[in-house]
């Protein structure tokens, strides 16, 4: 696919900061660069070139995998975790991601996606509030 | 571990890689259900998410088109900000961190719920 940054400077510093931004809420909370890297990166391709939601979809996921890798290091080497607190989590997590994977083109994740988004806020407003 | 653990993991592991978003909702699992430390469980999200979405990344790498230079581009400023996020970390009392987490989950969600669609 042909790609060209039509206005490099903004282009590059809005995904910098974006980057930023995702970084600091994944080191601080370990989780929440996602929604960033899919704004930024939509808007970044937005203005130089098109790529379809799911293919933005797919660079934050593997954007987010480099930063959960060094917040993950960073909670390990604080003593924060061990590998053998998040093992017996770890074999679900992996076969939820390969069928979750699969469904990504086969399921109309919009409605998904809106229940999900309240059930977030739910449960962000109970966490607040105890 | 038991067995609503391993269904939790399982779900939001799938949700998260279908791009609806899991990466909070194993935290307040492990926070409201199970009454574990917020920075235990945050840690423990981040284990998960690393085992979750490596099929993904790898059935993407083949079907997907992947902008390696703006991939590269945000994920090195993203992990520059990790190491921000690491500081900052330090200097969040445990309580503060568990409704911090909340108000950004509720803050996300209505950003994901809101967000207009181009």
């Amino acid at each position: 696919m042909h790609f060209k940054i039509t206005s490099p400077l903004p282009a590059i510093f809005s995904l910098a900061i974006g980057g930023l931004a995702a970084g600091t809420l994944n080191g601080v909370f370990g989780t929440g660069g996602g929604i960033i890297g899919v704004f930024a990166l939509s808007r970044f391709f937005r203005e130089n070139g098109g790529y379809d939601k799911k293919d933005i979809f797919a660079m934050t996921l593997f954007s987010c995998f480099f930063m959960s890798v060094s917040s993950a290091a960073m909670y390990l080497m604080a003593g924060h975790i061990s590998f053998a607190d998040a093992f017996p989590y770890a074999i679900p997590a992996l076969a939820g991601g390969i069928v979750g994977a699969f469904l990504l083109d086969k399921i109309k994740t919009s409605i998904l996606s809106k229940i999900f988004a309240l059930l977030i806020i739910y449960s962000g407003v109970t966490l607040f509030l105890r | 571990m038991s067995f609503w653990g391993s269904i939790v993991s399982f779900f939001a592991s799938a949700l998260a890689a279908m791009g609806v978003g899991g990466g909070g909702f194993m935290v307040i699992y492990l926070t409201l259900a199970l009454n574990m430390e917020q920075l235990q469980a945050q840690g423990i999200n981040l284990i998960l998410f690393l085992a979750g979405s490596m099929p993904g990344l790898l059935i993407h790498v083949f079907k997907r088109r992947i902008n390696f230079f703006a991939v590269i581009l945000f994920s090195v400023f993203g992990v520059a900000g990790t190491f921000f996020g690491a500081y900052i970390l330090r200097a969040i009392p445990a309580l503060f961190l568990r409704k911090a987490f909340g108000a950004m989950l509720a803050v996300l969600g209505c950003a994901a719920l809101f967000r207009k669609k181009r």
